[in-house]
């Protein structure tokens, strides 16, 4: 498939999952998730060399996204700037909304093992969050196992069902997860609130470790991660263009944060 | 009458389903188990799961397959409870910590969506197409009658129509496709297992509707909040409209607000329930419970049918 398609596809399946996930009481309190086109690239990837119709194709991905959409509006339920009640109650109706979207899509198209997959792959991401929620008892190794599970388990999941490679997995993972630590900087460079540091904080409880210290970790896993996928670029050459571009910019944004941060005094 | 008695020739499978929905939340993670096992054990008159295994008795009934139906409708309506008791921010259920109230809000939504999960799961076991479309319309519904009362709170200008649409889908739909499932899941015939969807529809309306004059009537230690808790909160059930066809009583409901003056709130509340309007209630609540038996008439007789028989009358009596 050209470069443009795949710019097209992405474009019409946003534009398909925001339409589905459209409900006129949700839009007047609550701000819509962002719909991460990087997912979305990397399931219509998954289903290249399929004989799958598009139609169903698309509705495969669709309900995949708003999986998880679900998964991120109900993340933001406990975010500290909620304005109101009623917008805390809206987002965890329009979190459980978007999970029967989904499993609506799928019972459509009588994909009963695909509502298997993703079923488990939800159960998991619930199961690492708690894990991570609680860290304290774990290290930072466990604690960066279940980041990457969270970001990347549904999308694996759903790859495995297809029967695309395992390699593809470990490419989504280690894209996924290195995007995830460059946010998770940013974030805090930022200062905004962040249940990520404060996680990884516990897990070296009781030494405190300053911020800086926690940057520097992250920025080590970030490292290994970012050499992986240049390994992955090497040993997969027949990735379309617009998944290395993909992988060049997050490179990018790597270096662009590899400048250090300077310590306060 | 408990219900734990008109069920009693189910105790062995209903047992089965307890250790199975047992076993569904067990997890790996401390935290996760202890939330899940927390809202296990809180009880809940498992209404889901005895309509999907009576409902079933009209097909072939093979609890093996048939319970994977049943923990499917619990584990969805403890993932709905759970997540209910953050919109809410109620400490309590089933005069219970919740699980929000113990740990937190992140930790209940995680654990709702566990569940939901969970159930999913277990829902993959039965192979009929049909039974994941009625499942998964069913719970984008639920949603939407949820939404829908979150819309019509401290809506005075409802209608008893407005009311009825949102039960519907809050209660009944659940309630009646328990039934429908059960008997999908046994491979029962459509007139089947069509008439056992209008009769969970009649059942779960009618439940909501006790349900809802039980929040007037009920003492506080029974409910486990105070009473006429859900009209303060602005969410107008039947008892409160019938009551507000009285001019004066309609113009003091309309100035309720979150913090009304508890005085004020405790003296509609006895107003409410010396009017007419609990007694209406109860009347509009029976017809559908007589709708509900007559459907049972077009089913072949045999014990299941007595015993959704009883189920109704039981609905109709009970006290909590």
């Amino acid at each position: 498939m050209a470069v443009f398609d795949y710019e097209q596809q992405i474009h019409n399946l946003k534009k398909r999952v925001e339409k589905k996930s459209f409900h006129p009481y949700f839009s007047q309190y609550v701000k819509p998730s962002k719909i991460d086109e990087d997912r979305i690239l990397f399931l219509t990837y998954s289903l290249q060399n399929t004989d799958i119709p598009k139609e169903e194709m698309d509705t495969y991905i669709s309900a995949a996204m708003l999986a998880h959409y679900a998964i991120d509006m109900h993340e933001k339920v406990t975010e500290q700037q909620l304005t109101s009640i009623k917008e805390k109650q809206l987002k965890v109706l329009a979190g459980d909304y978007y999970s029967g979207l989904y499993y609506s899509l799928l019972a459509g198209y009588q994909n009963i093992e695909l509502i298997k997959d993703l079923a488990d792959a939800i159960k998991i991401i619930n199961e690492q969050k708690i894990n991570i929620f609680q860290m304290g008892k774990g290290n930072d190794q466990l604690f960066m196992k279940s980041i990457k599970q969270v970001e990347s388990i549904l999308l694996t999941k759903f790859n495995g069902h297809f029967n695309q490679s395992s390699v593809y997995n470990e490419l989504i993972e280690e894209f996924l997860f290195l995007k995830k630590l460059l946010n998770e900087i940013k974030n805090m460079r930022a200062g905004n609130e962040n249940l990520f540091f404060k996680s990884l904080a516990n897990c070296f409880l009781p030494h405190m470790p300053k911020m800086t210290e926690l940057e520097g970790i992250c920025y080590k896993y970030a490292t290994e991660s970012k050499l992986k996928l240049e390994d992955m670029m090497m040993s997969l050459p027949k990735l379309p263009s617009i998944v290395k571009t993909r992988l060049n910019q997050i490179n990018s944004d790597y270096i662009d944060l590899s400048s250090p941060r300077v310590e306060e005094k | 009458m408990k219900l734990n008695l008109i069920n009693s020739p189910l105790k062995a499978d209903l047992e089965l389903i307890e250790k199975e929905l047992e076993k569904s939340i067990h997890s790996d993670i401390d935290l996760l188990q202890e939330a899940s096992i927390q809202l296990l054990k809180a009880g809940g008159k498992r209404i889901r799961p005895i309509f999907v295994l009576l409902c079933a008795k009209f097909g072939t009934y093979d609890i093996h397959n048939v319970k994977n139906t049943a923990i499917a409708l619990e584990l969805i309506h403890m993932a709905s409870l759970v997540h209910d008791d953050v919109i809410d921010e109620a400490d309590l259920r089933r005069g219970r910590p919740t699980i929000s109230y113990t740990w937190n809000d992140r930790v209940a939504m995680y654990t709702g969506d566990y569940m939901l999960a969970r159930s999913l799961d277990y829902m993959t076991n039965i192979e009929d197409p049909m039974a994941h479309r009625i499942l998964a319309k069913a719970i984008v519904e639920v949603c939407k009658g949820e939404i829908e009362q979150i819309k019509d709170k401290y809506r005075f200008d409802q209608n008893i129509r407005d009311y009825l649409r949102r039960i519907k889908r809050k209660t009944a739909l659940l309630i009646a496709v328990s039934c429908e499932l059960g008997a999908v899941s046994a491979g029962a015939d459509e007139k089947t297992y069509r008439i056992l969807y209008r009769f969970g529809y009649c059942i779960g309306m009618s439940y909501q509707i006790i349900d809802d004059i039980l929040d007037f009537t009920a003492t506080e230690e029974t409910l486990g909040k105070p009473a006429g808790e859900d009209l303060r909160q602005g969410n107008i059930t039947l008892p409160a409209l019938y009551a507000m066809e009285d001019t004066q009583l309609r113009e003091r409901i309309f100035k309720i607000r979150e913090n009304i003056d508890t005085k004020e709130m405790e003296q509609i509340i006895t107003h409410i329930k010396n009017s007419d309007a609990i007694e209406k209630s109860y009347d509009l609540s029976q017809k559908y419970l007589n709708k509900a038996l007559v459907l049972l008439n077009d089913l072949p007789a045999n014990p299941a049918k007595k015993m959704l028989q009883d189920i109704a009358k039981y609905i109709g009596k009970r006290k909590y």
